[in-house]
């Protein structure tokens, strides 16, 4: 890697880290608030950008400026998705955090972040030497390579982005339903307008 | 709902519907964007690559070669050189070129020029990397390993025919190559080493790579 691309990936990360803790991410309450339904800013900021960025990557690509084949695509394993996500999602209601998030929490000084991110360090260690005690489910279980929603539709990625992009709007409205049935803890949730 | 977030859920909408009504760009409209870029490496022939250069490509053990003879099944029947595989130029597209690497280096043939370089345009508008014709195509291949015209040289401008001009008494499958030794000649046994300049760069595609640990 060179070393523009260096400064790049530090002046992208910082402005993500950035984002996130802006938006209120850097808390394990508001996090955590995500799943008792009475604070939806988590499912609203992080949808409203992939929203934002699928829209842009696919109009990049329809404008020939982007080629989608140069790409990276995360390679899809369904099985061991399931089960990583069942237990990321297990630790995010649990622990308050996901991976980034705790990075946020722990440089703002938070200590609930350091001891997350300290068990996550400490789960990669014990995964990294357990695995090879499960290697045909980490490498194999529904493994299908590159695959996306449009390979699997057999349709164009513009049709897949309008149907996300109503999805997001159901999702975006039914998130501020939400809110306003269960008010939470103390009352209309901090910064339950976004 | 304020004035603001309606306007951005209009937005959205709009956005997603009119990527919807543009759809991906197929390769005819690639084709149409890189029209010129291509037609000038045509001209500059700077993809045609030597008889010579294919000979010492399949016996290079450090690449990965594919072949694609776009020819007409009759001919490729006829003849073809060991290994290629036969691919009509209405396969050719996205799915196509998913199926081979992007580093390996690619050639593609036809009895002359015309076709193959078709078929290349096609490829490299559907996205393929490191593929290249096969100068004077099948044609000047026979001449040379089985008329033994070591020396002869690639026809510029190419035969615009595109016709298989060697006549063959019946079509032999791999299997029986022994018949045809120069459709997989051996550079070991040839008397006289061909002079050609190089022309295929090996380019070292990086596969795209990332995450995201939000």
């Amino acid at each position: 890697m060179d070393f523009g691309s260096i400064l790049l990936n530090l002046a992208i990360g910082m402005a993500f880290g950035f984002t996130l803790e802006r938006s209120g991410f850097g808390d394990s309450r508001r996090l955590a608030a995500q799943f008792y339904l009475f604070d939806q800013t988590v499912l609203k900021v992080m949808f409203t950008a992939i929203v934002w960025c699928m829209l842009l990557l696919f109009w990049s690509c329809a404008m020939g400026w982007v080629d989608f084949s140069h790409i990276f695509v995360d390679p899809t394993f369904i099985w061991t998705a399931i089960l990583g996500g069942l237990i990321l999602g297990a630790g995010f209601m649990i622990g308050g955090y996901c991976p980034g998030t705790s990075m946020v929490a722990t440089c703002t000084g938070k200590v609930d972040g350091m001891f997350f991110l300290g068990g996550i360090l400490g789960g990669i260690v014990i995964f990294a030497e357990a695995e090879t005690l499960f290697p045909y489910f980490y490498a194999y279980a529904g493994a299908k390579g590159r695959y996306t929603l449009f390979d699997w539709l057999g349709v164009d990625p513009g049709w897949v982005a309008l149907a996300v992009v109503l999805m997001a709007l159901g999702m975006f409205w039914g998130a501020e339903k939400l809110e306003k049935i269960f008010p939470g803890p103390y009352g209309k949730a901090e910064g339950g307008e976004s | 709902m304020s004035a603001l977030k309606k306007a951005g859920a209009l937005g959205l909408l709009v956005l997603g519907a009119g990527l919807a009504a543009v759809g991906q760009p197929t390769t005819a409209r690639r084709l149409r964007w890189m029209k010129a870029e291509l037609e000038k490496q045509i001209r500059n022939r700077e993809v045609q690559i030597d008889p010579g250069e294919l000979l010492d490509l399949r016996f290079n053990r450090g690449l990965r070669l594919f072949m694609f003879d776009v020819r007409s099944e009759t001919d490729y029947n006829l003849f073809h050189i060991v290994g290629a595989e036969r691919v009509p130029l209405e396969e050719i597209g996205m799915d196509f070129v998913k199926k081979y690497p992007p580093e390996a280096v690619k050639v593609v043939m036809s009895n002359d020029e015309k076709a193959a370089t078709e078929a290349w345009k096609l490829l490299r508008a559907s996205g393929m990397e490191n593929v290249y014709i096969l100068a004077g195509g099948i044609n000047l291949w026979l001449k040379i390993f089985r008329d033994h015209h070591y020396d002869a040289k690639v026809p510029v401008p190419p035969d615009p025919s595109d016709k298989l001009r060697c006549r063959f008494d019946m079509a032999l499958c791999d299997c029986y190559i022994h018949y045809y030794p120069y459709g997989n000649p051996n550079p070991h046994h040839i008397p006289k080493k061909r002079k050609y300049t190089r022309k295929v760069k090996i380019k070292v595609v990086k596969p795209p790579s990332g995450g995201c640990g939000a």
